[in-house]
């Protein structure tokens, strides 16, 4: 019975330590409690992913799930265009900063694209989300 | 008679009644917007098609396509209307180009600073193999191979925010050599 017991403490530190040790290697890899925003459908030049819970910028690569606490930038002559859950696509310019969660924040730089669903933008300046009409069917 | 109408009128009410709701849809399923943000968290937003409701400092601004904002951080909106788009000169609509190196000419907008031309392979210019700031009118640009391509050109305003683009104009680049005429010379 003590044998046992003993055995079953140990497989569970095992399984703890293995999981640990995963989410020390890859940080971004389990991301299992937030949601995911939107894929990096393609870029140009340098493009960089810092995902949320990591301290250390990856380049990106096409198509790359990014999720919500995610961060994107793009350097000198870069660019990155990003396809989101609900159909919008952004593209963002060269020398651009964005974050994404509750919507997309444009740090700084220049994105350009098609809204579409309620995907909200935000800046350090405004907040902005397509307008919708209430009409009388 | 008389309660026979009072009835149906009272029928077609409650139809109405039934059948009336009100709901909330989107003005345009696409909005196609720009916006840039400058170091000091300064915006400006272009909405090119659709609508777009922007919030600053307390204020909301609902804009259409061909209106645009300037917002400074903590500052109220500053609506705009967009320039007009330039009216595109050459290359024409569907030119056969004999070279990589190609000249593109625009009119002048009345209060443009500068120009934004977009070259692409793509129908859409979603992904430019060419953006180009300038503050003339005309511009040479170079492309990597033969084929067709895409192109659209905006003007931008004092203070940065994006006019309307042109429609997109195709052109081709076609750099084979003319075909030799075979045959036996002709002695003049």
């Amino acid at each position: 019975m003590t044998s046992h017991s003993t055995a079953g403490a140990c497989v569970v530190a095992l399984l703890a330590l293995g999981n640990l040790s995963c989410r020390a290697s890859h940080p971004s890899d389990a991301p299992k409690e937030r949601t995911r925003v939107a894929v990096l459908k393609t870029l140009s030049g340098t493009v960089d992913v810092l995902h949320g819970g990591s301290i250390e910028w990856q380049p990106a690569k096409v198509g790359e799930v990014l999720w919500e606490e995610d961060r994107i930038r793009t350097f000198k002559g870069a660019w990155a265009q990003l396809a989101f859950e609900e159909g919008s696509t952004l593209r963002m310019e060269e020398e651009s900063l964005v974050s994404l969660g509750g919507g997309v924040t444009v740090e700084h730089g220049a994105v350009e694209g098609e809204l579409q669903g309620d995907l909200r933008l935000k800046t350090p300046a405004l907040e902005a989300e397509p307008a919708r009409d209430i009409v009388i069917q | 008679m008389m309660r026979m109408f009072a009835l149906s009128i009272s029928t077609f009410s409650l139809f109405l009644f039934a059948t009336a709701s009100a709901e909330e849809v989107p003005g345009d399923a696409r909005t196609t917007v720009s916006i840039q943000v400058s170091e000091g968290g300064g915006t400006n937003v272009a909405v090119q098609s659709g609508a777009l409701t922007v919030k600053a400092a307390g204020r909301s601004e609902k804009l259409k396509g061909g209106e645009g904002v300037h917002v400074d951080f903590g500052k109220m909106p500053r609506k705009a209307a967009l320039l007009p788009a330039p009216r595109v000169l050459a290359p024409s609509e569907g030119q056969r180009i004999g070279s990589l190196r190609i000249s593109v000419v625009w009119a002048g907008v009345k209060g443009a600073e500068k120009y934004r031309l977009l070259v692409s392979r793509e129908a859409r210019v979603a992904n430019p193999i060419v953006e180009m700031i300038s503050d003339q009118t005309k511009t040479q640009i170079s492309v990597p191979a033969p084929g067709i391509y895409y192109f659209r050109v905006s003007a931008v305003a004092k203070g940065g925010l994006r006019g309307r683009a042109s429609p997109v104009r195709r052109f081709a680049i076609d750099t084979t050599p003319p075909s030799l005429k075979a045959g036996k010379p002709e002695w003049k």
